[in-house]
């Protein structure tokens, strides 16, 4: 998801081809190509230019409508709902792929979770965050803690306040409790109860992107995969 | 054959050819589940920045086909429009964009409620918030459009699956 405004121009975005099973897109303004997956324009008047990332959850929609009163959902074109499908993930799966993984050890539709942060990329592995659904990490130098809240929901956070790692172990269902003044973080990475809470602190969100592991490594080619 | 007969069939079927090339090299390249070279992608996207300008090439050269067949009877006639009316198909063609033929596209998104949009608790959207507006957008939604341009409180962003 990204910002369209660049250069002061704001650009209307049409799907305008493939590279690598990789969309790319086109803008009415001027014309130039931009590659869906890193923002990047990689031919035309603008090639060379990067859009800028607009951070998004991937949520329930009842973790939505609990964290965002007024929340608005998109709807369907009602011309398409034969094309909408809840699970076509597991047809996809079965598509052939295009980039060469063999050199890596997962296989290259292994569903990852991946961040780029402090100038590295990670590559959380699917089952690996089911099973271990915080995880206090560290990358680039940044540290970091991975919160699976259920199923695809996945928030990161650089877990540093006031220029301190905070060590983060979970309290209930709904909560993570910091070792250093026993605050209660909820999902969004705030603080909820405790002296943090006081302070109105929140943790800064980190992208996370899910993603098949061909195409994470093609475009971040020297990540690591987290545990291997 | 006399050699006067010769220009209008190269310029009749030179045109056909610009055009048919205009409609094929970027459907060719970028045909899916097969990589694409930095080289040939350029070539397909060149070919996609500047169709128009080869197609209007390709129209004038049939056009001139037509003109100069024009004095030499009904049979060259009939071949030189046969070649223009090939080459403004191959043109046609070539316009329609093929991707937002089989992912069409979502011009005027319509939103509702959360508690109002009919998915089940369960059904994943992708959540973002800029300043006090939130909007998500189903995954089920987005995997078919792919693309979405939209402003969520006063930033204009697109969103992609």
């Amino acid at each position: 998801m990204w910002t369209r405004t660049i250069q002061g121009k704001t650009l209307t975005f049409h799907l305008a081809g493939i590279h690598n099973q990789n969309f790319l897109m086109r803008d009415e303004e001027t014309g130039s190509f931009w590659q869906q997956v890193t923002g990047e324009c990689v031919a035309g008047p603008m090639r060379g230019a990067q859009l800028e990332r607009v951070h998004n959850d991937e949520l329930t929609i009842a973790r939505f409508r609990a964290e965002s009163l007024t929340g608005q959902v998109l709807l369907g074109e009602p011309g398409h709902s034969d094309s909408y499908e809840r699970d076509w993930e597991l047809g996809i799966d079965e598509l052939p792929t295009v980039v060469d993984t063999s050199d890596s050890p997962l296989p290259p539709r292994a569903l990852v979770a991946g961040v780029a942060v402090g100038g590295k990329a990670r590559a959380y592995e699917a089952s690996r965050l089911a099973a271990e659904p915080v995880i206090l990490d560290e990358i680039g130098e940044v540290p970091v803690v991975l919160w699976s809240g259920g199923g695809r929901m996945l928030r990161a956070f650089e877990r540093r306040v006031d220029g301190k790692a905070l060590l983060l172990a979970p309290a209930d269902g709904e909560h993570l409790r910091d070792a250093e003044t026993g605050s209660l973080w909820d999902f969004r990475g705030c603080a909820v109860e405790g002296p943090q809470a006081e302070a109105k602190v929140c943790m800064t969100s980190v992208p996370v992107l899910w993603d098949y592991w061909f195409d994470w490594r093609a475009y971040n080619p020297e990540t690591d995969i987290y545990g291997r | 054959m006399p050699s006067h007969r010769r220009p209008f069939v190269l310029l009749g079927l030179g045109a056909l050819l610009v055009a048919l090339a205009t409609l094929i090299t970027p459907l060719w390249v970028m045909r899916p589940f097969r990589p694409q070279g930095p080289t040939e992608l350029a070539v397909a996207l060149w070919v996609l920045r500047f169709g128009p300008w080869l197609l209007l090439g390709a129209g004038l050269m049939a056009v001139a086909a037509v003109v100069r067949a024009w004095p030499g009877g009904w049979w060259r006639r009939i071949a030189a429009v046969a070649m223009l009316v090939l080459t403004l198909g191959a043109g046609g063609l070539s316009r329609i964009n093929v991707f937002e033929k089989m992912f069409a596209p979502m011009p005027a998104p319509r939103f509702a409620a959360a508690s109002e949009s009919g998915l089940p608790d369960e059904a994943i959207v992708m959540a973002v918030r800029v300043g006090e507006q939130a909007r998500g957008y189903p995954v089920e939604v987005m995997a078919y459009h792919h693309v979405l341009n939209d402003v969520v409180g006063d930033a204009a962003i697109v969103v992609t699956y």
